[in-house]
């Protein structure tokens, strides 16, 4: 059996065949590895699958490519705030924290890639691309691009939501192994960017954020005085949100101390698992309802608002 | 203006989806012996009626309590090695240093005791290591190691995510791979200034710097690496 001969045949009567196939060059180099290894018998099947796939026969997993989607925006909202301020206000930034600030700007436009690759080859419809001016970055101050505490501020509130938001996302991803463990991956860079981020706010000492934290822990006064019913490390109150519970059934505020019904603090004899230590010792999801709103609530303006 | 939400006595006994999700949990793992219903719908290759019960060095990677177990054998080395290094921290370390590493510390405590909790007869035993390969006296060997140990635990949490049989599996271990990776990073920027993520040298441990993706690794190699300090004989099965 020919199978470029199959696809000249379908050639003549579909002249677009190869514009169907090219934008899943993955469906078909998956195909052609496939076909090395099936015996001619099963071939026809792979092939019809291959088709199926140019033609959307199939159908668009439509909860993987909405969690990509939304993942897809949340990165779109971190990428334009460090690069307007690496391109537009390059004063902004101080001299040595300009490779961090781009080497994490790196890393958002890498994600957005590999996302709209991803979404795409599964046969989805990529967020369409967000500019700077479809963002809000001024729930802090209106500073943020003249004042750097500002910038860090806002940039490790972002992070912080994004880590959640992706948490909330990875149970929409359990029938794609490869895009689960690859928005895993993402997660835990997002991670580290607030971490970094945090310790960069931290080496500045700034007023009511000196004993801030690369983990995400109870509030904590400049005195040292920890607040246990206080989730919002950030000392920003209209970014409490971020911190917050989904909702009053899940109590799944960033100062949570009971995971699965145990509860961790003073955990089996353990006195020093303080309530702030149980609580920064694991962060906490977002699902999507809560994402949206927040996103809408203090990132995104009309018309980009996430519907 | 700030909203509270301490988690009151009452609320921990209210409905949450983690409490309901445990009980599936514990049901398909057959820490509760179940005899028909739920776990008849399932393949589950335990002989049924038969509660899970470790001997205490056996990790069955078959479901998601050999993930749990696996992790467990991590968090347990981690949490050693920081109780070690908080006995007497190192000369040269910084007032900061000492208190990050003391909040790890803690950190690394709960993530054990939470997964001995949470594993009960089904989990393996109390671990012995040996960490004679590193010189708690000095800062750059303790940070050096502690940024091993964070790396591969991200490596080893990414790796195992997308086989986890449930979604209650797949949240706990997202909630404590995040913070791990904040110790990584904040580790890391201690033995070079900066170093929180370069993506490239991770890519040993199945980072691509290309793809903004993190580290990943198969128990086998995580497992690999870290035998040198576990003394307890492990059986690792179905991996």
């Amino acid at each position: 059996m020919d199978i470029l001969n199959i696809i000249d045949e379908i050639g003549k009567i579909d002249g677009e065949i190869y514009e169907r196939l090219d934008p899943r060059r993955k469906a078909m180099s998956n195909f052609f590895n496939i076909g090395k290894k099936l015996s001619m018998a099963a071939l026809p099947v792979a092939l019809t699958g291959m088709f199926q796939k140019a033609y959307g026969q199939t159908t668009v997993n439509t909860t993987v490519v909405s969690a990509l989607n939304l993942a897809l925006a949340l990165e779109y909202l971190e990428f334009n705030l460090y690069d307007n301020a690496l391109t537009a206000t390059p004063t902004l930034i101080p001299a040595a924290a300009v490779p961090i600030i781009t080497t994490i700007r790196a890393h958002e436009q890498a994600h957005i890639n590999l996302l709209i690759a991803t979404i795409t080859q599964l046969g989805g419809v990529p967020q369409a691309p967000m500019p700077y001016a479809a963002f809000n970055y001024t729930t802090i101050s209106t500073n943020v691009t003249t004042n750097y505490d500002t910038f860090l501020r806002t940039a490790m509130s972002i992070e912080d939501f994004g880590v959640r938001a992706y948490k909330g996302q990875l149970p929409s991803l359990v029938s794609n192994q490869s895009v689960l463990a690859a928005a895993a991956q993402i997660h835990s860079v997002e991670a580290r960017h607030s971490a970094q981020l945090r310790k960069m706010i931290y080496d500045l000492q700034i007023t009511n954020l000196i004993n801030l934290r690369p983990w995400l822990s109870d509030r904590a006064t400049d005195a040292g005085v920890v607040d246990p019913t206080n989730y919002n490390d950030s000392a920003i109150g209209a970014l409490s949100t971020v911190y917050y519970q989904d909702n009053a059934t899940l109590l799944n505020a960033e100062n949570k101390v009971t995971q699965a019904g145990i509860l961790l603090t003073g955990i089996n004899g353990f006195i020093d698992v303080t309530a702030n230590a149980a609580a920064q010792s694991f962060d906490e999801y977002l699902e999507t309802a809560t994402v949206k709103t927040i996103a809408n609530a203090l990132y995104i303006k009309q018309p980009y608002q996430l519907t | 203006m700030e909203i509270s939400n301490y988690e009151t006595a009452e609320s921990k006994t209210s409905f949450s989806a983690g409490k309901l999700q445990r009980r599936h949990f514990l049901k398909f793992t057959g820490a509760v012996v179940l005899t028909t219903g739920v776990l008849g719908c399932r393949k589950s290759e335990r002989p049924s009626g038969k509660p899970q019960i470790n001997d205490g060095s056996t990790i069955d990677f078959k479901d998601d309590t050999g993930i749990f177990n696996y992790i467990y054998i991590l968090e347990q080395l981690e949490a050693a090695f920081y109780i070690k290094v908080s006995a007497a921290y190192p000369s040269a370390f910084t007032a900061t240093q000492t208190s990050f590493f003391n909040d790890i510390s803690l950190h690394e405590i709960a993530h054990r005791e939470f997964l001995k909790d949470f594993l009960v007869e089904a989990g393996i035993g109390n671990l012995d290591f040996d960490f004679s390969s590193i010189d708690f006296t000095n800062a750059t060997a303790v940070l050096t190691a502690a940024k091993t140990f964070e790396d591969l635990g991200v490596a080893a949490y990414n790796g195992v995510l997308a086989r986890a049989q449930q979604s209650f599996t797949l949240i706990i271990l997202s909630q404590i791979a995040s913070v791990e990776a904040r110790h990584a990073a904040w580790v890391r920027g201690q033995v070079i200034t900066n170093d929180f993520a370069d993506l490239n040298a991770l890519s040993t441990l199945g980072a691509v710097d290309a793809n903004g993706l993190d580290v990943a690794l198969t128990p086998d190699k995580v497992l690999a690496q870290v035998s040198k300090y576990i003394k307890t004989p492990l059986k690792v099965i179905n991996l």
